[in-house]
Protein backbone atom coordinates (compact mmCIF):
# COMPACT_ATOMS: atom_id res chain seq x y z
CA UNK A 1 0.00 0.00 0.00
CA UNK A 2 1.45 3.44 -0.86
CA UNK A 3 2.59 6.05 2.36
CA UNK A 4 1.82 8.77 0.02
CA UNK A 5 -1.42 9.66 -2.04
CA UNK A 6 -0.68 12.16 -4.99
CA UNK A 7 -3.32 13.00 -7.26
CA UNK A 8 -1.32 13.47 -10.96
CA UNK A 9 -0.42 17.04 -11.17
CA UNK A 10 -1.78 18.00 -8.00
CA UNK A 11 0.84 20.17 -6.02
CA UNK A 12 -0.91 18.31 -3.06
CA UNK A 13 0.89 15.04 -1.17
CA UNK A 14 -1.30 13.45 1.61
CA UNK A 15 1.04 10.95 3.83
CA UNK A 16 2.12 9.14 6.53
CA UNK A 17 -1.85 8.87 7.38
CA UNK A 18 -2.43 6.35 10.36
CA UNK A 19 -5.21 5.78 12.64
CA UNK A 20 -6.50 4.25 15.80
CA UNK A 21 -8.69 1.54 16.48
CA UNK A 22 -11.71 2.07 18.19
CA UNK A 23 -12.76 -0.50 20.99
CA UNK A 24 -16.47 -2.12 20.04
CA UNK A 25 -19.21 0.06 20.11
CA UNK A 26 -17.01 3.53 20.30
CA UNK A 27 -18.97 5.76 17.65
CA UNK A 28 -15.88 7.75 17.12
CA UNK A 29 -12.46 7.60 15.25
CA UNK A 30 -9.60 9.83 14.89
CA UNK A 31 -7.39 9.77 11.82
CA UNK A 32 -4.21 11.70 11.13
CA UNK A 33 -1.68 12.80 8.28
CA UNK A 34 0.44 15.25 6.70
CA UNK A 35 -0.93 17.36 3.70
CA UNK A 36 2.25 18.82 2.20
CA UNK A 37 1.66 21.06 -0.45
CA UNK A 38 4.45 22.46 -3.45
CA UNK A 39 2.16 25.08 -4.74
CA UNK A 40 0.00 28.36 -4.13
CA UNK A 41 -1.80 28.31 -0.72
CA UNK A 42 -4.93 26.17 -1.05
CA UNK A 43 -7.71 25.12 1.41
CA UNK A 44 -8.74 21.99 2.90
CA UNK A 45 -12.88 22.27 2.68
CA UNK A 46 -14.39 18.82 3.23
CA UNK A 47 -12.82 15.42 4.71
CA UNK A 48 -15.28 12.14 3.32
CA UNK A 49 -14.95 8.39 4.73
CA UNK A 50 -17.65 5.66 3.67
CA UNK A 51 -16.98 4.76 7.16
CA UNK A 52 -18.48 7.27 9.04
CA UNK A 53 -21.63 9.29 8.83
CA UNK A 54 -19.97 12.13 9.60
CA UNK A 55 -16.73 13.87 9.17
CA UNK A 56 -14.59 16.79 9.65
CA UNK A 57 -11.60 18.18 10.67
CA UNK A 58 -10.80 19.23 14.34
CA UNK A 59 -8.50 20.65 16.89
CA UNK A 60 -7.60 20.35 20.36
CA UNK A 61 -7.03 23.61 22.64
CA UNK A 62 -6.94 24.06 25.96
CA UNK A 63 -9.54 26.29 27.90
CA UNK A 64 -9.38 27.14 31.74
CA UNK A 65 -7.19 23.89 32.03
CA UNK A 66 -10.04 21.95 29.87
CA UNK A 67 -8.98 19.88 26.81
CA UNK A 68 -11.63 20.98 24.65
CA UNK A 69 -11.89 20.29 20.61
CA UNK A 70 -13.73 22.86 17.98
CA UNK A 71 -14.28 22.14 14.24
CA UNK A 72 -12.19 23.14 11.61
CA UNK A 73 -14.34 24.15 8.80
CA UNK A 74 -11.68 25.56 6.43
CA UNK A 75 -8.23 24.30 6.95
CA UNK A 76 -5.65 26.67 5.30
CA UNK A 77 -2.60 25.21 3.75
CA UNK A 78 0.08 27.45 3.22
CA UNK A 79 2.05 28.13 -0.29
CA UNK A 80 4.86 25.43 -0.11
CA UNK A 81 3.92 24.87 3.10
CA UNK A 82 2.97 21.53 5.39
CA UNK A 83 0.12 21.02 7.76
CA UNK A 84 0.23 18.02 10.26
CA UNK A 85 -2.74 16.42 11.42
CA UNK A 86 -1.38 14.51 14.73
CA UNK A 87 -2.23 13.54 17.91
CA UNK A 88 -3.05 16.65 20.30
CA UNK A 89 -3.79 19.07 17.44
CA UNK A 90 -5.24 19.00 14.76
CA UNK A 91 -6.81 15.45 13.40
CA UNK A 92 -9.65 14.02 11.63
CA UNK A 93 -12.79 12.98 13.72
CA UNK A 94 -14.94 9.97 12.01
CA UNK A 95 -18.26 10.06 13.66
CA UNK A 96 -21.09 7.86 13.90
CA UNK A 97 -18.96 5.05 12.82
CA UNK A 98 -20.42 2.78 10.89
CA UNK A 99 -18.04 -0.44 12.23
CA UNK A 100 -15.23 -0.01 14.38
CA UNK A 101 -11.38 0.40 13.42
CA UNK A 102 -10.03 -2.44 13.19
CA UNK A 103 -6.38 -3.26 14.02
CA UNK A 104 -4.39 -4.00 10.58
CA UNK A 105 -6.98 -3.22 8.55
CA UNK A 106 -7.52 -0.02 6.73
CA UNK A 107 -10.18 2.53 4.90
CA UNK A 108 -10.55 5.38 2.87
CA UNK A 109 -10.40 8.51 3.29
CA UNK A 110 -11.06 12.14 0.75
CA UNK A 111 -9.94 15.16 1.62
CA UNK A 112 -11.43 17.80 -0.80
CA UNK A 113 -9.62 21.15 -1.04
CA UNK A 114 -10.98 24.04 -2.56
CA UNK A 115 -8.33 24.18 -5.79
CA UNK A 116 -6.33 21.13 -5.78
CA UNK A 117 -9.81 19.24 -5.85
CA UNK A 118 -10.49 15.55 -4.36
CA UNK A 119 -7.52 13.43 -2.89
CA UNK A 120 -8.17 9.86 -1.81
CA UNK A 121 -5.78 8.51 0.69
CA UNK A 122 -5.90 4.84 2.43
CA UNK A 123 -5.45 4.72 6.14
CA UNK A 124 -4.27 1.98 7.67
CA UNK A 125 -5.54 1.53 11.34
CA UNK A 126 -2.89 0.93 14.12
CA UNK A 127 -2.99 -0.39 18.12
CA UNK A 128 -5.42 0.83 19.94
CA UNK A 129 -2.84 2.75 22.19
CA UNK A 130 -0.68 4.06 18.96
CA UNK A 131 0.63 7.50 18.94
CA UNK A 132 1.94 7.52 15.52
CA UNK A 133 1.91 5.72 11.81
CA UNK A 134 4.10 2.89 12.70
CA UNK A 135 1.68 2.25 15.75
CA UNK B 1 7.73 17.56 46.07
CA UNK B 2 6.46 16.01 43.09
CA UNK B 3 4.03 17.92 41.15
CA UNK B 4 1.19 15.22 41.67
CA UNK B 5 1.66 16.17 45.13
CA UNK B 6 1.80 19.69 44.74
CA UNK B 7 -1.02 19.70 42.80
CA UNK B 8 -3.27 17.30 45.05
CA UNK B 9 -2.15 19.71 48.14
CA UNK B 10 -3.68 22.83 46.36
CA UNK B 11 -7.24 20.88 46.90
CA UNK B 12 -7.32 21.64 50.93
CA UNK B 13 -5.12 20.18 53.75
CA UNK B 14 -3.21 17.08 51.93
CA UNK B 15 -4.30 13.43 52.33
CA UNK B 16 -7.54 13.75 54.70
CA UNK B 17 -11.27 12.13 54.93
CA UNK B 18 -11.57 8.76 51.97
CA UNK B 19 -13.78 10.12 49.73
CA UNK B 20 -17.12 9.04 48.78
CA UNK B 21 -18.82 8.07 45.23
CA UNK B 22 -22.79 6.39 45.07
CA UNK B 23 -22.88 4.47 41.54
CA UNK B 24 -23.77 1.40 40.20
CA UNK B 25 -22.33 -0.69 38.39
CA UNK B 26 -23.13 -2.46 34.95
CA UNK B 27 -25.10 -4.98 36.40
CA UNK B 28 -27.21 -2.35 38.40
CA UNK B 29 -25.77 -3.12 41.67
CA UNK B 30 -25.04 -0.16 43.96
CA UNK B 31 -21.34 0.14 44.63
CA UNK B 32 -19.38 3.02 46.87
CA UNK B 33 -16.04 3.72 46.83
CA UNK B 34 -16.37 1.42 50.54
CA UNK B 35 -16.28 -1.55 48.56
CA UNK B 36 -12.69 -1.18 47.35
CA UNK B 37 -11.02 -0.87 50.83
CA UNK B 38 -7.80 -2.56 51.04
CA UNK B 39 -6.82 -2.09 47.65
CA UNK B 40 -5.07 0.67 45.66
CA UNK B 41 -8.26 2.47 43.20
CA UNK B 42 -7.07 4.65 39.90
CA UNK B 43 -10.25 6.54 39.02
CA UNK B 44 -10.67 8.10 35.91
CA UNK B 45 -13.44 10.11 34.12
CA UNK B 46 -14.67 9.63 30.84
CA UNK B 47 -16.95 8.28 28.14
CA UNK B 48 -16.89 5.93 25.29
CA UNK B 49 -17.05 8.42 22.84
CA UNK B 50 -14.42 10.16 23.60
CA UNK B 51 -11.80 10.53 20.80
CA UNK B 52 -8.53 10.51 21.94
CA UNK B 53 -8.09 11.29 25.71
CA UNK B 54 -10.28 8.70 27.10
CA UNK B 55 -8.96 5.66 25.06
CA UNK B 56 -5.03 6.72 25.20
CA UNK B 57 -5.85 6.90 29.19
CA UNK B 58 -7.60 3.26 29.34
CA UNK B 59 -4.42 2.20 27.03
CA UNK B 60 -1.94 3.63 29.15
CA UNK B 61 -3.55 1.78 32.50
CA UNK B 62 -3.81 -1.09 31.13
CA UNK B 63 0.25 -0.77 30.73
CA UNK B 64 0.46 -0.42 33.72
CA UNK B 65 -1.67 -3.05 34.96
CA UNK B 66 0.53 -5.37 32.98
CA UNK B 67 3.61 -4.04 34.54
CA UNK B 68 2.71 -4.42 38.18
CA UNK B 69 2.46 -8.15 37.69
CA UNK B 70 1.50 -10.06 40.16
CA UNK B 71 0.50 -6.66 42.15
CA UNK B 72 -1.91 -5.73 40.04
CA UNK B 73 -4.63 -7.66 42.36
CA UNK B 74 -3.75 -5.08 44.77
CA UNK B 75 -5.61 -2.39 42.30
CA UNK B 76 -8.86 -1.31 41.09
CA UNK B 77 -9.63 0.66 38.21
CA UNK B 78 -12.54 2.68 38.26
CA UNK B 79 -13.92 4.07 35.01
CA UNK B 80 -16.68 6.59 35.56
CA UNK B 81 -18.82 7.79 32.62
CA UNK B 82 -19.81 11.42 32.44
CA UNK B 83 -22.25 10.09 29.62
CA UNK B 84 -24.91 8.15 31.23
CA UNK B 85 -27.25 9.13 28.34
CA UNK B 86 -25.27 7.28 25.78
CA UNK B 87 -22.66 4.78 27.44
CA UNK B 88 -25.50 2.03 28.73
CA UNK B 89 -24.09 -0.64 30.81
CA UNK B 90 -23.33 -2.81 27.93
CA UNK B 91 -21.56 -0.64 26.31
CA UNK B 92 -18.87 0.34 29.02
CA UNK B 93 -18.76 -3.28 29.65
CA UNK B 94 -17.74 -4.21 26.21
CA UNK B 95 -15.17 -1.14 26.13
CA UNK B 96 -13.40 -1.28 28.88
CA UNK B 97 -13.00 -5.14 28.10
CA UNK B 98 -10.73 -4.22 25.25
CA UNK B 99 -8.36 -3.01 27.66
CA UNK B 100 -8.43 -5.05 30.46
CA UNK B 101 -11.21 -7.45 31.60
CA UNK B 102 -10.13 -6.10 35.28
CA UNK B 103 -11.52 -2.44 34.90
CA UNK B 104 -14.78 -1.40 36.02
CA UNK B 105 -16.95 1.28 35.15
CA UNK B 106 -19.53 3.15 36.89
CA UNK B 107 -22.76 4.86 35.60
CA UNK B 108 -25.75 6.50 37.59
CA UNK B 109 -28.18 9.40 36.98
CA UNK B 110 -26.95 12.67 35.90
CA UNK B 111 -27.29 13.89 39.28
CA UNK B 112 -25.60 11.47 41.05
CA UNK B 113 -22.43 11.74 37.92
CA UNK B 114 -22.38 15.06 38.45
CA UNK B 115 -21.89 14.68 42.20
CA UNK B 116 -19.31 11.99 41.90
CA UNK B 117 -17.41 14.74 39.45
CA UNK B 118 -17.33 17.51 42.01
CA UNK B 119 -15.81 15.13 44.34
CA UNK B 120 -13.33 14.80 42.33
CA UNK B 121 -13.17 18.18 41.28
CA UNK B 122 -13.48 16.72 37.71
CA UNK B 123 -14.89 19.52 34.94
CA UNK B 124 -16.93 18.75 31.87
CA UNK B 125 -18.63 20.48 29.19
CA UNK B 126 -21.03 18.99 26.61
CA UNK B 127 -19.66 20.44 22.99
CA UNK B 128 -22.60 20.05 19.78
CA UNK B 129 -20.88 18.47 16.77
CA UNK B 130 -22.67 17.41 13.56
CA UNK B 131 -25.38 15.27 14.79
CA UNK B 132 -23.66 14.33 17.50
CA UNK B 133 -22.17 15.96 20.87
CA UNK B 134 -18.55 15.55 22.40
CA UNK B 135 -17.66 15.83 26.09
CA UNK B 136 -14.71 18.11 26.76
CA UNK B 137 -13.64 16.91 30.57
CA UNK B 138 -10.62 16.88 32.78
CA UNK B 139 -8.93 14.41 31.93
CA UNK B 140 -6.85 12.82 35.13
CA UNK B 141 -6.51 9.60 36.78
CA UNK B 142 -6.55 9.75 40.38
CA UNK B 143 -4.79 7.66 42.32
CA UNK B 144 -6.56 6.73 46.01
CA UNK B 145 -5.06 4.68 48.81
CA UNK B 146 -6.15 1.67 50.68
CA UNK B 147 -8.38 3.73 52.81
CA UNK B 148 -10.19 5.47 50.03
CA UNK B 149 -7.75 8.51 50.64
CA UNK B 150 -6.72 10.69 47.69
CA UNK B 151 -3.30 10.82 47.21
CA UNK B 152 -2.10 11.00 43.55
CA UNK B 153 -3.26 12.87 40.22
CA UNK B 154 -1.94 11.65 37.45
CA UNK B 155 -2.26 14.07 34.16
CA UNK B 156 -2.41 13.16 31.15
CA UNK B 157 1.32 14.57 30.85
CA UNK B 158 2.48 11.74 33.51
CA UNK B 159 4.90 8.92 32.47
CA UNK B 160 4.37 5.46 33.04
CA UNK B 161 6.87 5.30 35.86
CA UNK B 162 5.05 8.36 37.36
CA UNK B 163 2.20 5.92 37.49
CA UNK B 164 4.36 3.04 39.33
CA UNK B 165 6.26 5.10 41.89
CA UNK B 166 3.18 6.57 43.08
CA UNK B 167 1.11 3.31 43.31
CA UNK B 168 4.33 1.30 45.14
CA UNK B 169 4.01 4.62 47.29
CA UNK B 170 0.53 3.74 48.61
CA UNK B 171 1.02 -0.55 48.43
Amino acid sequence: MPLAAHAQGSPITITQPWSRATPPGAAVGAAYLDIINTGAADTLVGVESPVAADVEVHVDYEEGGLMRMRPVPRLPVPARGHVHLGSGGLHVMLMRLKQPLKEGEHFPLTLVFEHAGRILVQVPVRGLGAMGPTG
Amino acid sequence: MPAAILEFYSWGDGPSEPLELHLRDWDGHERSLADFRGKVVMVYFGYTRCPEACPLELFRLSTVMKQLGAARARVQVLFITLDPDRDTPKLLKAYLNVFDPGFLALTGSADEVALASRTFHVTYVRTPVANDYFIDHTSVTYLLDKEGRLRFREPSSAALEDYLRDLNRLF
